[in-house]
């Protein structure tokens, strides 16, 4: 369990790493956004699954999967509002 | 284990020192606010880490309230009238 | 051990890059989000610094409020339409294009201010004895006559209630001032000034129900773990000003006076204590009986949030609100 629950998180991080090259590399806003959202809710869901697999109890496991179910939630409503007002705004 | 934690929230921290290059670069008012979402979810992973690591469960209430509240200051900025609008290039 | 210390290490060098940029930041944009961002790495060191309760309060408020607050100052210093948008950024002194810019004598005197209080802080660091606990035993000693099992929430409501008692007052008195500067009386007119849009509604109505749990868990947590009034009044603030937001039923519905009532019922139950404490016999005053301790500091608990939800969302939508259509744009 703990060897898989470090290969979940190392994969995690990857993603984070994904997104983070991304939002540096990308040539203009949207595709920002695009590898913004993709990556991190990826990165942030392998990390959660990690420490579910590992937690003691069914609430703290329950938690982490709220916290993550939020932040999708979160990010992907935060991309169509910045999306939208970009090509609106011009 | 809990130093495979600590590893992996310290490589998380060097992902975030470069999303916050986009913060300083820009160019539009969105690009930064990306960045800093970026951050907001590489700042939650950190937080559930280090809560796993220390065994510190007041630290994942933390984590909660930043995603909860994650969305506020995009829906301000977005709903706020047309003179925030036009970045100037 | 090596680890946590290039941890600490990596969170001094991101909160001294993120303040240096900040305060140098060409645009007022770019300063806005990066003190969100500040907010964060700034929560992140509280929790290293193992103060939960102010890392839970931190992330509240720089998460969420603080981003709010401060893109309404930043409409508020940027009108607009009427100014071309270049000569704003190319100002070195940006943040009053009105007034003339600093002098040589007003940054020296400036430094000579900061300087002499950087001094004096440091001295008082430096005063403080290098080993010991402080008040912990003190409190610990005490803490089982308090009536909840937190030491934060005991000395917050039991053993220094005068002092969130004033803090509720700064509140109030922060929701006065603003109401003079906009030269308003009450919220009912204040609106957003685009029409409420389905996914924004959609969201918030599934959020909202979320928020609120997590306002009555916070509640609940303070008795016996870092949470409390404050951090649970601050997502209410939080969960108030979405509704606002997005058109549902929110404080701006409340007519004058049960708003001006939820405002100050904080504070008005607060001092409700402390006169009758004072008057009763054989009691000093903002002394409890043990056997109450528990009920008074519930109440005050669940009151307070109130007034802080509500006050702290009103300052958001006093910003953030407008009355009339602006010209410009």
């Amino acid at each position: 369990m703990q060897v898989l629950a470090g290969m979940l998180c190392l994969l995690g991080a990857f993603f984070f790493m994904a997104g983070s090259v991304g939002v540096i590399r990308f040539p203009d806003s949207l595709s920002r956004i695009h590898a913004l959202t993709k990556a991190d809710n990826l990165g942030l869901g392998f990390i959660v699954l990690a420490l579910v697999i590992t937690s003691q109890s069914v609430a703290v496991g329950l938690k982490l999967i709220l916290i993550w179910v939020l932040a999708l939630v979160a990010s992907s409503s935060i991309c169509f509002f910045l999306g939208r007002k970009l090509i609106r705004g011009g | 284990m809990e130093n495979f934690y600590l590893g992996v929230a310290c490589f998380l921290f060097l992902t975030m020192f470069v999303g916050l290059v986009r913060v300083f670069l820009g160019p539009q008012q969105e690009d930064r606010l990306v960045a800093v979402q970026l951050f907001g979810t590489t700042g939650v992973a950190i937080l559930l880490l280090l809560a796993h690591a220390f065994d510190a469960p007041s630290v994942r209430n933390a984590a909660l309230l930043f995603t909860l509240l994650a969305v506020l200051a995009v829906v301000a900025f977005v709903r706020t009238p047309e003179s925030l609008d036009g970045e100037k290039e | 051990m090596n680890l946590i210390l290039l941890f600490d290490v990596f969170l001094i060098a991101a909160l001294l890059l993120v303040s240096w940029r900040l305060l140098g930041a060409s645009d007022l944009f770019q300063a806005t989000v990066l003190f969100i961002s500040f907010g964060l790495f700034l929560s992140l060191a509280w929790i290293r610094l193992g103060a939960p309760d102010i890392a839970l309060a931190e992330a509240a408020v720089g998460a969420g409020l603080a981003g709010v607050l401060l893109f309404g100052t930043f409409k508020g210093l940027e009108p607009g339409a009427d100014r071309e948008n270049d000569s704003f950024t190319s100002e070195p002194c940006r943040l009053d294009p009105i007034s003339p810019c600093p002098g040589k004598i007003h940054l020296l005197l400036a430094f000579t201010c900061v300087g002499s209080l950087t001094t004096l802080l440091v001295l008082a660091v430096l005063d403080l004895p290098a080993t010991g606990d402080g008040l912990t035993p003190m409190v610990s000693q005490f803490l089982e006559r308090s009536g909840v099992e937190h030491p934060v929430t005991a000395v917050l409501l039991n053993f220094r209630f005068y002092d969130t008692w004033l803090e509720l007052g700064v509140l109030v008195a922060a929701v006065l001032g603003i109401l003079c500067v906009r030269n308003r009386f009450d919220l009912r007119e204040l609106k957003v000034l685009q029409a409420p849009d389905v996914m924004l509604r959609r969201l918030v109505m599934g959020l909202a129900p979320t928020m609120a749990l997590v306002v009555v868990y916070l509640l609940w947590l303070g008795d016996h773990a870092p949470g409390g009034a404050f951090q649970a009044g601050v997502v209410l603030a939080a969960m108030l000003v979405l509704l606002w937001f997005s058109g549902h039923a929110s404080i701006t519905g409340l007519s004058r006076m049960l708003w001006l009532f939820c405002l100050i019922a904080g504070f008005a139950v607060m001092l409700l204590v402390a006169v009758v404490s004072a008057l009763w016999p054989e009691m000093r005053p903002l002394e409890f009986p043990e056997e109450w301790s528990a009920m008074i500091i519930l109440g005050v608990e669940v009151v307070a949030t109130l007034s802080i939800g509500v006050a702290l969302s009103s300052l958001a939508i006093l910003s953030l609100g407008a009355v009339d259509d602006p010209g410009g744009s």
